[in-house]
């Protein structure tokens, strides 16, 4: 037998294109996992970070801690209205020994101390490294 | 004076007839284009001298000859009919492959699976001149351009076959660079071939680790029948890329591989025996294999064309002859064909991808074929 006879006899033409049709869906199917593949291990290295993410959004939102009232007598409210006005005049952040010397200059009563106590009171922040 | 006539009578010189010098002819051939031409010459040098030793006549019944049950050919033959080798030559390729450039742009893996068609043409071919299904599958798959894998499926469905269907393998796998560049220029435009690619990304080790476990699971669970072929190329390249197995991995690609082909090339040349060899068959085998590898180009670089259709980023369509799976000489022969018309244009590279879609592409059809044939 021979010809289009034979190819039909043996089924030759379901084997063909079932055969071309799998290694055309073996190879297309990995083509496609392999090119996900690194957005998949992309997000795999950074899982904590969108762990963290997640958790936020599904966390039920932090109420604001309640404002702190300082007792604070008239002449330190005097000294720190005095101390505002200084570092207005400097660049933002400024230093604090420009500031004390800048205050010294000026006859500002005991300047190490109040600096000190604005610090405290968290009414200037010191920028972290 | 009758031990002499005796012995005369039993030398090759008297048992010889012109097929076995025809036979002679060839395998000289194939040391020749080895050492003279470099063609394929870690394959051809072997086969060659393998039909020398195939092809000496000698007396039957001594145990000498590679068909005899006791001769120590035989022994080693056994590798090559119960396919042993190819799968321990698949270990050494998947143990010296990188598949970055195949991970980096995942679209040239389709070029690999479009040089398959060669197979299933061939396939057809082959049954329209009165071969049987097994045997026309056996010569379909020298289309893939693999010889291992194609004497891996001869083994399974036509032993008898098996000798002229891995020298015709091997023999066009060797010409890849004769018979690939005029229909690359044929169906090609200047301009298509001087399309530059684009730049691959970076590949992470752990891209390149976790590739061979999806190819092997992905694959095999779709063909199960590849899983012979696929699982030692996976598992080759599994222990290149781990790093940690890397003295494995040394072996895979240098002993075992080394030692697999001198066996499998010296008992492949052997099995071609003048009687066995020289028949009607094998001239289909070659004229088919020949149509095969031909179609199975052409299939490549075609599809490359189509996808050209839908992309962003064009892809040079020499790069579907990489398809087959003669690793490298194909990606070699589109790197030439490209550079000669310019030759600033590296393709190389990007011509691996779809050369190593191809050798899986091949081990899935050869294991589809088998499966169907069972």
């Amino acid at each position: 037998m021979n010809g289009f006879e034979a190819i039909s006899f043996y089924n030759g033409w379901n084997i063909s294109a079932t055969g071309i049709g799998i290694v055309f869906t073996a190879l297309c199917t990995l083509s496609f996992i392999i090119s996900q593949l690194h957005k998949a291990l992309t997000i795999w290295e950074k899982r904590e970070e969108y762990i963290k993410k997640a958790g936020k959004l599904f966390s039920p939102p932090k109420k604001a801690a309640p404002h702190r009232k300082i007792k604070v007598s008239e002449s330190f409210n005097e000294s720190a209205r005095q101390f505002h006005v200084l570092i207005q005049s400097m660049k933002d952040p400024f230093s604090l020994p420009k500031l004390i010397k800048l205050a010294q200059k000026i006859d500002l009563g005991r300047p190490h101390s109040t600096v000190n106590d604005l610090l405290t009171a968290g009414l200037i922040v010191l920028e972290k490294e | 004076m009758d031990m002499l006539i005796n012995f005369l009578a039993n030398t090759g010189f008297a048992l010889a007839d012109y097929r076995n010098f025809i036979m002679i002819g060839i395998g000289s051939g194939f040391i020749y284009l080895g050492i003279a031409k470099h063609y394929e010459p870690l394959l051809l040098v072997p086969i060659g001298f393998g039909i020398l030793i195939g092809n000496i006549p000698v007396f039957k019944g001594l145990g000498l000859g590679i068909y005899e049950n006791n001769s120590v050919l035989h022994y080693l033959y056994f590798g090559v009919t119960q396919g042993v080798y190819p799968p321990l030559i698949f270990l050494g390729i998947g143990a010296m492959t990188d598949f970055s450039t195949l991970l980096a742009r995942p679209v040239l893996m389709l070029l690999g699976a479009a040089a398959q068609i060669g197979i299933f043409i061939t396939f057809l071919s082959a049954l329209a001149l009165g071969f049987d299904p097994k045997e026309a599958a056996s010569i379909g798959i020298i289309g893939g351009a693999d010889g291992p894998t194609a004497i891996f499926l001869t083994a399974a469905l036509a032993k008898e076959l098996i000798g002229p269907i891995a020298v015709a393998a091997y023999s066009y796998m060797a010409l890849v660079p004769v018979i690939q560049p005029p229909i690359m220029k044929l169906l090609t435009s200047r301009k298509e071939r001087l399309i530059r690619m684009e730049d691959t990304r970076t590949v992470s080790k752990t891209e390149r680790i976790i590739f061979p476990i999806v190819a092997l699971l992905l694959c095999c669970f779709i063909a199960p029948a590849a899983i012979t072929l696929l699982g030692m190329l996976c598992f080759g390249n599994l222990l290149k890329e781990a790093v940690v197995t890397e003295r494995l991995a040394e072996t895979a690609r240098t002993a075992v591989i080394d030692t697999t082909t001198i066996l499998l090339g010296i008992t492949v040349g052997a099995s071609t025996q003048a009687d066995v060899f020289l028949t009607s068959k094998s001239v289909g085998i070659f004229v088919l294999g020949a149509a095969s590898f031909c179609v199975a180009t052409a299939g490549g670089v075609l599809f490359a064309k189509f996808l050209n259709l839908f992309l962003r980023s064009k892809i040079n369509p020499l790069l579907g002859a990489a398809g087959v799976s003669a690793v490298p000489d194909s990606a070699r022969v589109v790197q030439i064909v490209g550079q000669q018309e310019d030759p600033t244009n590296f393709l190389l590279m990007h011509a691996m991808a779809p050369n190593i879609s191809g050798v899986i592409g091949s081990a899935v059809a050869a294991g589809v074929l088998w499966s169907f044939m069972m």
